[in-house]
């Protein structure tokens, strides 16, 4: 049996040599922490793939310079984090992927305080989908209830995920709104405060 | 405030999605003006290599990137461009007879419907042909890729009658003249496909169908009141516009479908042993004469040939109709299987075993590629062994 290590400066030795079932073996073991690292610098999912497309061509390309007992991760982390920031840099004030890059950061930091209260208010939430355009509503309980990712919901609807995105954007703006104004929400509050201060 | 201390400030607000959108422009103008060692430099502080979690983010399509990227190296292999080459010629080659075959055998199936026309020049324009439309009267207009009018076999069909439009997202519709349609109110056209097409038709009604390869519908000049009539032969998605009190109905070769509003997903190929409805929401009812049942969302419905009987079984909805995404996909299919979706794709005629291993597999392969890059990647993860003769596929150790 061979050790994790062992195997791995074996698939190195071999992608050096040309084998792309090599290349398949590194991506599966290194593509989620790839895109992972890209989406933390990007946050755009579409973008994070475009690196991971890129660092794992780039790997190949240069295959022949590689070192098969050298760190390939440590490789990857670096490229990964180059190609991001790059395309960070090259996001111009005016353009179109500032918007989508600014529209993202809203997303995510709605999603990630929806996340628990979601969680905890699923029953009452009902009333407050409701609320909701029909679009608004359809797309919402394609991402929450049946785990869709944007890119499939787009996909499904035959939009774009901007669309998607912006339309997400605009129901979690409301649900809050809503719960705002709703005992549930204050009940949850005392819920969650007294809960931090233990 | 010192510019080091506030980019590090800003990065750390981004990185918190807390950034307001000046403070964003302002954090994007400094990074631009950053040297390569300054920005290694912070996010090496940010981005610890230990710590980039391994989990799986839901919106990454993991496979179909792992396409791409196979699909990029795997061209750049100089020794295998003969092969290659010669193999598309014999697509192209097996595309034109197979769409004339097609043609063929819907004249046959349909005369009374269709007056075949015996037309020499048939086979080379349906050689280039991405979609045709064949018309009540038998004559026939074939499409380019960039939906150029290839020549119509027909110097007295005015183009008035019929108009080609692109809607949005590449959206098909036909369009009739008034005079058109009054002259052909009770009969039916035809929309087919070629053997690499995919597009999406939207119907009068509304209704989106979205068309794989080697596929045809046929449909009157305009509906009846009663009922949205339409056939199909080869595989189509269906998005049905909803209607309470006009029911569409296809047929695929013996079973009858039968929805009010809903989007699902038909394969009836002539080589397919049965007719397969997929449904991905709303709800549908399948009827062969005999026997009739419902399905769900998340359903798959089809007849078995002895009994009559439907049998229906659970699966992913995010795979119904996934071949419009330009990907195969298998979900622990055998090898025999995978290969049977290929062939369809590719104009294979026929596949021998001469050795299966009974193994399966998941995933998904890129359309884009030639039938030698995808069986060779398929070799990698198998034991098995693909040859191409003519226009056969051997199976083997």
């Amino acid at each position: 049996m061979m050790s994790e290590k062992d195997q791995l400066s074996d698939m190195m030795a071999k992608l050096i040599q040309g084998d792309g079932s090599a290349l398949t073996y590194l991506y599966n073991k290194y593509a989620n922490r790839v895109f992972n690292l890209a989406f933390q610098i990007v946050k755009d999912s579409g973008w994070s793939q475009d690196i991971v497309q890129e660092v794992f061509i780039k790997i190949w390309d240069k295959r022949e310079e590689l070192d098969k007992d050298s760190n390939i991760w440590v490789l990857l982390y670096v490229m990964t984090k180059r190609y991001a920031i790059n395309k960070l840099k090259a996001i111009n004030r005016r353009s179109y992927s500032f918007d989508r890059l600014y529209q993202n950061i809203e997303l995510l930091d709605l999603e990630a305080q929806d996340l628990l209260i979601y969680k905890e208010l699923e029953g009452s939430i009902q009333l407050a989908i409701e609320k909701l355009t029909p679009k608004q509503k359809e797309i919402f309980n394609l991402s929450r209830v049946e785990g869709l990712s944007h890119q499939k919901i787009a996909d499904r609807l035959g939009i774009s995920i901007h669309t998607v995105k912006n339309h997400m954007v605009e129901a979690l703006k409301t649900l809050r709104k809503v719960f705002k104004n709703s005992p549930y929400f204050l009940s949850y509050l005392i819920v969650f405060q007294s809960f931090l201060g233990d | 405030m010192d510019s080091k201390k506030s980019i590090h400030l800003l990065y750390a607000q981004y990185l918190a999605n807390k950034i307001s959108k000046d403070d964003l422009a302002l954090l994007l103008d400094q990074l631009a003006s950053m040297s390569t060692e300054e920005l290694a430099l912070l996010t090496a502080k940010f981005h610890s290599s230990e710590q980039i979690s391994d989990l799986k983010n839901t919106e990454f399509n993991s496979q179909k990137t792992l396409a791409f990227i196979q699909d990029k190296i795997v061209v750049e292999e100089p020794r295998k461009r003969n092969k290659f080459t010669a193999w598309n010629t014999i697509i192209a080659l097996a595309a034109s007879i197979s769409i004339f075959l097609l043609f063929k055998v819907i004249y046959q199936k349909d005369s009374s419907l269709f007056r075949a026309t015996q037309d020499s020049s048939l086979s080379s324009i349906s050689n280039q042909a991405y979609l045709s439309l064949i018309l009540p009267s038998g004559e026939t207009l074939h499409y380019s890729k960039d939906l150029q009018l290839l020549s119509n076999n027909s110097l007295a069909l005015p183009t008035k009658d019929v108009k080609l439009n692109v809607l949005e997202k590449g959206q098909l519709a036909f369009e009739f003249s008034l005079e058109f349609i009054e002259k052909f109110k009770n009969k039916t056209y035809l929309i087919a496909t070629g053997s690499q097409a995919s597009c999406t038709i939207r119907l009068m009604d509304g209704t989106l169908v979205n068309m794989n390869g080697k596929s045809s519908i046929q449909l009157p000049t305009i509906f009846s009141k009663e009922f949205r009539t339409i056939a199909l032969h080869g595989e189509a998605f269906f998005d049905v516009s909803h209607h309470k009190t006009w029911p569409f109905k296809i047929s695929a070769k013996e079973t009858e479908i039968t929805v009010l509003g809903t989007s699902f997903n038909v394969k009836a190929y002539q080589s397919d042993s049965h007719v397969l409805t997929s449904l991905s929401s709303g709800s549908v009812a399948l009827d062969n004469g005999t026997h009739q049942v419902k399905l769900t969302p998340g359903m798959e419905g089809y007849a078995t040939k002895s009994k009559g009987e439907f049998n229906t079984r659970k699966i992913s909805i995010q795979e119904i109709g996934m071949w419009r995404s330009g990907f195969f996909t298998f979900h622990e299919e055998p090898i025999i299987d995978i290969i049977q979706k290929l062939a369809q794709w590719y104009d294979i005629d026929d596949i021998q075993v001469v050795n299966d291993h009974r193994e399966t597999f998941s995933g998904s392969l890129s359309k884009d590629k030639s039938l030698t890059q995808i069986l060779k990647q398929l070799e990698k993860v198998s034991n098995s062994k693909f040859e191409i003769t003519e226009r056969r596929i051997l199976i083997m150790r």
